[in-house]
């Protein structure tokens, strides 16, 4: 599969999570934490945490790199922290770490992923 | 500069970190650690440490994605840890994404889980970021621990 092809399936996912980009038993790895995530449904459920349910949040700053097979994004990942996450209750604060995801991308949609997010800093902006 | 001669300066800066691929001005962020730091000593001396705090790592295989100036490199990196007769080897990824120009780096910034760094990287030259809309006193920790900005 060329870097054309890739950004073609993989690129509706970095842009609006559209979960239909991913394949049913994808593998969502946090590197930092070593937690995986596996299947579309649970991936949907992480995003929901991340990005409405604990946070308000959005990733800005967005750049893209495709090749044969894998994508890869950088970003601002950044919002405020409006629900309970990790035992800390909502603070109201406002949150921004970088983050980067690197995708192993197939012919039916993203199989894998691994998510590098400094959750040391992110803690840190909570006053844990 | 080619997609292609954007790789080759990252795969050999990969290979030996050294400063012949770097800007006089290069800045890297060390993403982890919320730590930057500007020019080729600089990035050199840091660079450096966090190859050393590998003592025993052999990095590879590098995936290589380029997209306009910027390369990012996928690397598995494994260490060995314990006593030769219980020695077990770990394995934690690790991207390095590259800003090449005219064939230098002129930014890197680094992802990986600070928890398998195990020596220290120079703090001198240093400089921690802000993120916009945070309190102007928060607590980051770099490699030789905790600071209060």
């Amino acid at each position: 599969m060329d870097a054309h092809e890739t950004r073609r399936i993989a690129q509706p996912y970095f842009d609006a999570h559209d979960l239909t980009a991913l394949v049913e038993d994808v593998v969502y790895v946090n590197t930092v934490t070593g937690e995986e995530i596996r299947g579309r449904e649970a991936v949907g459920e992480v995003l929901r945490l991340f990005y409405e349910l604990a946070f308000d949040a959005e990733a800005v700053d967005k750049r893209m790199a495709f090749a044969d097979g894998t994508a890869v994004i950088e970003s601002t990942w950044r919002g405020r922290h409006v629900g309970e996450f990790a035992g800390i209750p909502a603070t109201g604060k406002l949150v921004e770490v970088p983050i980067c995801v690197v995708a192993d991308v197939g012919p039916d949609g993203i199989t894998g992923a691994r998510l590098y997010m400094p959750m040391n800093r992110l803690l840190d902006q909570l006053g844990s | 500069m080619s997609a292609e001669q954007s790789r080759v300066v990252v795969s050999e800066y990969l290979a030996r970190p050294t400063g012949v691929w770097l800007s006089v001005d290069v800045e890297l962020e060390d993403v982890p650690n919320g730590i930057r730091c500007r020019g080729r000593s600089a990035v050199n001396e840091w660079m450096r440490a966090l190859y050393r705090s590998f003592a025993d790592a052999t990095v590879g295989p590098v995936r290589l994605v380029t997209e306009g100036d910027v390369t990012v490199a996928e690397v598995l990196v494994t260490d060995s840890v314990g006593p030769t007769d219980q020695t077990r080897a770990t394995s934690a990824p690790m991207v390095v994404a590259c800003e090449v120009r005219a064939g230098e780096i002129v930014a890197l910034r680094l992802y990986y889980d600070r928890q398998m760094v195990v020596g220290g990287a120079p703090s001198s030259s240093l400089e921690q970021p802000r993120p916009r809309g945070a309190s102007r006193t928060h607590r980051t920790s770099g490699p030789h621990g905790a600071q209060e900005e």
